[in-house]
């Protein structure tokens, strides 16, 4: 909400206002727009793979702007972040007393399903496995949403679509999909853009100068060949652009770069002196 | 004759002999380890930093302005203290490693296709070398004079490599901006060597803001200049290489004196070492005089070789990969045949053949990942499964003993963890199911007046697991070693080993989860002992504790065979969440594990390999280590979160159990 000066202060809203009414910035890496797309059309549901920072919620607002766009309604978009607590209940949603009765509120999947809205379970492998079961008949042909505390189900609104991502990188020991839920998505697999592709990014998200954007994607590159072993993930794109910020509010770009990079992606000091050194062999 | 700054910096090794280090001294020791990685950024491979005194002369002389890698090792000072800021000193290290590992960048060791090679020449062997350096050893090897080519070409490929790098990267530039500044200026061009150190210097001389001062043929830059363009790949070096040797060598053939002649005759070894059929033979050139007419110059088959197309040199990679029907795998499979038991299957699969009764009960073989090939070398470790020996139970209950306050509390937290997981979460204020006794108790407050409570909600946040862990000892000898302070001076590494997977099997046996006990050591890739001193289906029992207090330090830690072991026995284990915690003192070593015995990175990247496929197999290896020294080499053994470095052994008891319970997720 706007204030009469111009500042912006924050406002609850309910899933379904959550809309896009303006275009968000995303730079198409490859086909992935137009794979969702028809994987929108065809009512399936979609797991979004890739690393963290690379891309995936904000491709996710893209298309549920540009789809809402295409078809000229609104698609909210209705973001859960799982974890190892989340329930069933938090999904589905709960009965809660209410003074001298027993209410029941509606959680955001349900919400999702009933309004026809994009539901977007974010790191889905971080949810426990019971939990995912939930979904099972809503991800396939059935398209359908048990609500067992009310003794019944909700039919999906045809503009209703199920999205999930993970992270293969770090969860592949622990934490795995069930063969049966990974098996009711469509892939789109992510990873961090090239470099040219990278710096367009940045700069278009920053502001800042192309040459700039440029070293920060080079940086970028460079600092992702630390992974596997040494390093458990490199910089994320959403980092660099992070630097890239700092550097637009005035902010020397290597120290920038320590601050936004350096120490957020290691805690390791032999690591972040080799940063460090990749960060002064890109800065001048 | 070299620049002054050039020899300080080779000298500054030496000269620290003779004092203390100064405050602005960088080391190598201190440097390695970020330099090592600094290099991998670069150029995505792990370069090994090495100091200058271990490169072949041919590579790094103080005659020259930068080292060359080799493509596996950069090659740094081991102390430099030349300038008077640590920053400075630091920035050397810096652009030393950057130059040499842009040498990946700029496709300094690309080459033609051994097929077509074969093909148009009949010469394959060195093409399928897996050497980054092969087919320039072998091209620069077919010269009359190596050792000439050899000097013009890396001071071309060094200038063409640091200006590929002061393109893309903007800082490296103004490191070498600043460095050639003070390298400089030209030197008098005596012998061919200074010739080569000026053009280098010219060659870039706009990066470094100098004008070029020539002193030497026009025709030497004529064909030189061409590495400094844009978009001048290795074939511009390699050809400018033809050209300016055929410019030098007659010069430099009228003015050696018989004492230089055998002096130059020694750089051809890093040549003809491994390249025995190489045209090139230095005692015909030299003696030409004397012998024959008609030796070609520069052999005609090397210009051709320049028409081929080059390609990437590759390193082959990835997990489950094996070595293909090439040389070094028909060897490697020849060398492991006869000794090794060929009825026990490599792939893990235990077939019982208990031949000595009471002891030893399997035999198997496991691959072992040689990271200079890039693949496993077959069959190549024979493990011994093998029942510990019994010693005292009582020896074993009584180091117990004195950790009992820690065995209390930790046996208490345990049996209190295994409760937890088997009840109801009540009293939430947010929760999955309404508590109905909780919902009746707020409505007859409601009723009566008095403040309800909010708690009327329960919650079944966890669900009970099912884990398998498995604890690995290191049993290498080094486990001999005394604690000289704190309250358990006197005892050995081992006695806390033992105590601490003593402390943690009495935990266990309280929450329930399926845990055995094992130890290795061994001595040679023929003799991998695998102890078993618990197996996941025994009890702790008497024979358990007889044979924890029968352990004894053994030999060498060959670390990678042992944890594919584990991980071949965790593989048969139905539970959802497995765990492997490796507790060892040390890094890997053995007298065999990798080519050179003091060469430790063989045995690091094999264990690496080991715990990278136990993760591709779903299983959490964790690795403990009671080595203060072991953060140099466990980050890159194991993943950022997947080991702990303790810096008493005394804290191992106590820590253990904390690291069991966090992976465990509880």
């Amino acid at each position: 909400m706007d204030m009469d000066d111009g500042t912006k202060v924050s406002r609850e809203i309910s899933y379904e206002e959550y809309v896009f009414c303006e275009e968000p910035f995303y730079i198409p890496v490859g086909d992935e727009v137009e794979t969702f797309r028809a994987a929108y059309q065809a009512s399936l549901p979609v797991n979004l793979k890739g690393p963290t920072g690379c891309g995936k919620t904000r491709f996710l607002e893209y298309v549920s702007w540009l789809l809402g766009k295409e078809g000229g309604f609104n698609l909210p978009l209705i973001t859960v972040a799982c974890h190892e607590d989340l329930t069933a209940g938090d999904l589905v949603g709960r009965y809660l007393l209410r003074g001298d009765e027993t209410v029941w509120v509606d959680g955001p999947l349900t919400a999702a399903v009933k309004t026809g809205a994009i539901c977007y379970l974010d790191e889905v492998v971080e949810a426990r496995k019971d939990t995912m079961v939930l979904i099972h008949p809503l991800a396939d042909h059935r398209r359908i949403l048990p609500l067992e505390k009310k003794g019944g189900f909700i039919r999906a609104h045809p503009r209703f679509l199920l999205v999930v991502s993970y992270n293969p990188g770090y969860q592949s020991m622990l934490k795995d999909l069930k063969i049966s839920t990974r098996q009711r998505f469509a892939a789109i697999d992510f990873s961090y853009p090239d470099r040219a592709v990278e710096a367009r990014i940045i700069a278009g998200e920053s502001g800042v100068a192309e040459a700039v954007a440029q070293q920060l994607a080079l940086l970028g590159e460079r600092a992702r060949n630390l992974g596997e072993k040494e390093l458990e993930e490199g910089p994320s794109t959403r980092l660099l652009i992070y630097a890239a910020r700092l550097i637009g509010q005035g902010v020397e770009p290597r120290r920038a770069c320590e601050t936004a990079v350096v120490s957020a992606v290691s805690d390791d000091p032999v690591m972040q002196q080799a940063m460090r050194d990749l960060v002064a062999a890109v800065f001048p | 004759m070299t620049s002054s700054l050039n020899l300080a910096i080779y000298m500054s090794a030496l000269l620290d002999e003779a004092g203390e280090a100064g405050r602005a001294a960088v080391t190598l020791e201190e440097a390695r380890a970020s330099f090592s990685l600094f290099g991998k950024g670069l150029s995505e491979k792990y370069l090994q930093a090495k100091p200058l005194g271990d490169a072949p002369a041919i590579l790094a002389n103080p005659r020259r302005p930068f080292p060359f890698s080799n493509g596996r090792e950069v090659y740094l000072p081991p102390y430099l203290d030349v300038f008077d800021s640590r920053e400075e000193n630091w920035r050397v290290f810096r652009l030393y490693t950057s130059v040499q590992a842009g040498q990946w960048e700029a496709g300094t060791f690309d080459r033609p296709r051994a097929d077509e090679a074969a093909a148009r020449h009949g010469r394959q062997a060195w093409m399928e070398r897996k050497e980054p350096l092969a087919f320039l050893r072998f091209f620069l090897g077919s010269f009359p004079m190596p050792f000439l080519a050899a000097d013009i070409f890396i001071t071309l490929e060094t200038a063409r490599t640091a200006t590929v790098m002061a393109r893309c990267f903007g800082g490296l530039a103004s490191d070498l901006a600043w460095f050639l500044a003070r390298l400089g200026p030209n030197i008098e061009p005596v012998d061919y060597r200074s010739v080569l150190w000026n053009v280098f210097f010219d060659l870039l001389a706009p990066l470094a803001g100098n004008p070029a001062q020539r002193g030497y043929p026009r025709e030497v830059m004529a064909a030189a200049e061409t590495v400094a363009d844009p978009g001048a790949d290795l074939k511009h070096s390699l050809d400018a290489t033809l050209a300016i040797y055929a410019i030098l060598e007659p010069q430099l053939m009228a003015s050696l004196v018989p004492e230089e002649r055998t002096l130059l005759e020694g750089a051809d070894d890093f040549f003809t070492d491994t390249m025995p059929g190489l045209r090139g033979n230095k005692a015909t050139r030299f003696g030409r005089e004397e012998e024959a007419e008609g030796i070609e110059l520069v052999p005609p088959e090397l210009a051709e070789a320049l028409n081929l197309d080059f390609y990437s040199y590759l390193l082959p990679a990835g997990i489950g990969e094996f070595l293909m029907e090439d040389a070094l795998g028909k060897k490697l499979a020849q060398d492991t045949a006869p000794d090794a038991d060929r009825k026990v299957k490599a792939t893990g699969k235990e077939k019982a053949d208990v031949e000595e009764a009471g002891v030893e009960e399997h035999r198997l073989l496991y691959p072992e990942w040689d990271y200079l090939a890039g693949g496993y070398r077959r069959d190549w470790a024979t493990l011994y499964g093998l029942r510990a020996e019994e010693g005292s139970a009582q020896a074993a209950k009584r180091l117990l003993a004195e950790w009992d306050d820690l065995v209390r509390e930790v046996t208490r937290q345990f049996r209190m963890l295994r409760l937890q997981e088997r009840t109801w979460r009540k009293r939430l204020e947010w929760g999955e199911e309404i508590d109905i006794s909780e919902a009746v108790e707020r409505q007859v407050a409601l009723r009566c007046g008095l403040p309800p409570t909010e708690k009327v909600y329960m919650e079944k946040r966890r669900i009970t697991r099912e884990v398998s862990a498995l604890f690995l000892l290191d049993l290498s000898a080094s486990t001999s070693s005394e604690i000289t302070e704190g309250g358990h001076t006197g005892e050995t590494v081992l006695q806390v080993l033992v105590a601490s997977v003593a402390i943690m099997a009495r935990a266990l046996e309280q929450l329930g989860d399926r845990y055995g006990i094992y130890g290795f050591s061994g001595y040679g890739r023929k003799r991998v002992e695998f102890l078993r001193i618990k197996s996941f289906d025994e009890p702790l029992g008497d024979a358990v504790w007889q044979r924890l207090g029968g352990l004894k330090p053994m030999k060498s830690t060959r670390m990678g065979t042992a944890v594919r072991h584990a991980h071949h026995l965790l593989n048969a284990e139905l539970s959802s969440l497995k765990m492997m915690l490796l507790l060892s003192d040390g890094y890997p070593q053995d007298y065999d594990y990798g080519e050179d015995r003091t060469d430790r990175e063989y045995g690091l990247r094999d264990t690496a390999r080991a715990l990278r496929e136990a993760e591709a197999g779903h299983i959490i290896p964790f690795n403990v280590t009671v080595d203060a020294a072991g953060h140099d080499y466990l980050r890159r053994m194991c993943p950022p979160h997947g080991y702990l470095v303790l810096k008493s052994v005394e804290d191992l008891p106590a820590e253990l159990p904390k690291v069991y319970l966090r992976l465990r997720g509880s």
